[in-house]
């Protein structure tokens, strides 16, 4: 038995352990790696790698896995809508960029939250997102149906859209409504900046709770990168850049079968009847697999991932020891909680302040929100305990 | 003269990083200098050959997939991402091969003194002691294989796990006892 680490490295150290080198492996696996390096080479440096070390990562953890389950089921939910009728228009750069996004007939552009999500679409309603760890998810707006598939797992999801909010500019975090619906007029002209070694003109437009910033390349009349910023959910703002129009899209690309060899996870995105107590019942969720009892540093559902992969690196999270249907429900209580959030009318302006807190905390003030009609805001304390409290009575 | 001369080594080698990213000269004088080292982390994880052969490929071929997207700058850096590529990998094959029992008897199997030592209690404790390892978490297990047989340093692990010093430290503590707890089970029985 050792006493100590010390004694310990001596019973290593006696240890004949045979690690000499095969002169042959080191010399083919050489020949090998050099082949590879050079393959890669003729491949533009593509993301996928990232990719596929970020998957990994983010599968390790029972949490993460949840986390990634509701941010898919959530990227679909808050994802984009097929595009419109034209509108009259101005001759500005500006104009012309609102005209293209109106009339297109695919569009693709990557999203950068702080996690990248690559995005497609096509008339009349398909939509193609590529997130973080291969993770494709297929939407079909006509039919109100998804799937997403789980390369890790060679598992896919098939969604039903039930209840949705029919109208999708209700969803206050649907971005891609917000640009379909842009006027055809800025508010403001920004005049020109160097954004990323380009020099590019901006235009910004305010609408309600929405500040979309929009940079074009006044020589081409390109859009280049948009930024839009919800002013009463600061950390759920994005950048979308690297726009293509009216480029061919493959029909395949949007089917909504799954890849040979794929098992079915049953899902069912319903949002019926989401209230103030599936966001309770999130925080409590939360609370219950961070070590410390705290509550999610964020509510953005596009940082779940990132959030909930760091922290895991962090060690934050306690042992989970959970079922593949008891992950399925956990991933249900976050993507119902975090879609009470995105239900949220402007006017509610809305407030998370749970980072650091710990559950119990029963003096400090989580969440408040002012629901509709109401003259007073219901606030979620620590302990998840709510009151109806006055305006002026609120945490500055 | 003795440490402006290992410097300028150390300078040189860091070159050497940043060129790999595009050359494969580079890469490849980069792989006579650690190939060595992955591999023997590989035996001492996985205690076979033949499969620390695997292993090693494994990481090797992922550092030329992905090297061009490395941001590490000195040859720290690039230790650093190699053992961790490795410990991912050694844990990946465990996880998805149920071979555990075999490698403790290969493991066993394998173990004697080097030295021909009169100890003999050390000996005989490690077939016990290697049980115990293998009832630890895959990164504890990691932990104990790059402090142990790899003789790293508590920077050089947080580095590699992506954590604190102070929480090596803390682990490591927490895992002696867990493996001297297990082997007072066992010798209680």
């Amino acid at each position: 038995m050792f006493k100590d680490e010390s004694e310990f490295k001596k019973i290593v150290n006696r240890l004949n352990i045979d690690t000499e080198v095969n002169p042959a492996h080191r010399e083919e696996l050489r020949r090998q790696v050099l082949s590879v390096f050079n393959e890669a080479e003729q491949q533009p440096a593509t993301r996928i790698t990232v990719l596929q070390i970020l998957r990994r990562t983010i599968m390790k953890s029972p949490v993460t896995k949840i986390a990634a389950a509701a941010a898919i089921i959530i990227a679909l939910l808050i994802g984009l809508h097929y595009f419109g009728d034209s509108v009259n228009i101005t001759s500005t750069a500006y104009a012309e960029i609102v005209e293209k996004l109106h009339n297109a007939r695919t569009m693709t552009y990557t999203s950068n939250g702080t996690t990248e999500i690559e995005i497609a679409f096509k008339k009349p309603g398909y939509m193609r997102t590529t997130m973080p760890g291969d993770y494709v998810t297929v939407i079909d707006w006509t039919q109100g149906k998804g799937i997403s598939t789980l390369p890790t797992r060679n598992q896919f999801i098939e969604m039903e859209m039930s209840n949705l909010p029919n109208d999708p500019a209700q969803q206050q975090f649907n971005v891609i409504e917000k640009l379909r619906t842009l006027p055809e007029r800025a508010d403001e002209e920004l005049g020109t900046r160097e954004i990323d070694g380009r020099v590019l003109q901006g235009f910004r437009v305010t609408e309600e709770d929405v500040i979309n910033t929009v940079w074009i390349d006044p020589q081409t009349h390109d859009l280049v990168r948009v930024e839009t910023e919800f002013i009463n959910a600061p950390g759920m703002n994005v950048t979308m850049t690297d726009f293509q129009f009216d480029i061919d899209l493959d029909d395949s690309l949007f089917r909504l079968t799954p890849p040979d060899g794929y098992t079915r996870v049953e899902a069912q995105a319903d949002v019926s009847g989401v209230t103030e107590q599936d966001l309770i019942e999130y925080l409590r969720a939360w609370s219950s697999w961070t070590k410390d009892k705290t509550f999610p540093p964020t509510l953005n559902p596009m940082e779940l991932q990132k959030v909930s992969m760091e922290m895991e690196q962090r060690g934050e999270f306690g042992k989970v020891e959970t079922t593949d249907q008891q992950r399925k429900r956990d991933a249900m209580t976050m993507y119902r909680g975090i879609m009470f959030l995105t239900q949220l009318p402007a006017e509610s302006n809305w407030r998370y302040a749970g980072e650091d807190i710990k559950f119990g905390d029963a003096g400090t003030p989580i969440f408040w929100y002012r629901p509709e009609g109401s003259e007073t805001y219901r606030v979620i304390y620590g302990d998840l305990s709510v009151k109806d409290v006055a305006a002026e009575n609120l945490p500055k | 003269m003795v440490g402006a001369m290992a410097k300028f080594v150390e300078r040189k080698e860091d070159d050497l990083v940043l060129k790999a990213r595009t050359q494969a000269e580079a890469l490849s004088r980069l792989y006579e200098m650690y190939y060595e080292r992955i591999f023997r982390f590989c035996v001492h994880r996985l205690f076979n050959k033949e499969i620390a052969e695997d292993v090693t490929s494994t990481v090797f071929f992922e550092v030329a997939r992905s090297i061009r997207l490395f941001k590490g700058r000195t040859v720290q850096d690039f230790q650093n991402w190699l053992y961790a590529i490795a410990a991912n990998q050694a844990n990946a094959y465990i996880r998805k091969n149920s071979r555990r029992k075999e490698l403790l008897k290969e493991a066993a199997d394998l173990m004697t003194a080097a030295d021909g030592s009169t100890d003999e209690s050390s000996e005989q404790d490690w077939p016990r002691l290697y049980e115990a390892i293998l009832k630890l978490k895959p990164q504890h297990q990691t932990i104990v294989t790059l402090r142990f047989f790899e003789n790293l340093k508590y920077e050089q692990l947080a580095q590699i796990l992506n954590v604190k010093e102070a929480t090596v430290r803390v682990t490591l503590h927490r895992i002696l006892n867990e493996l001297r707890n297990h082997l007072q089970s066992v010798l209680e029985r």
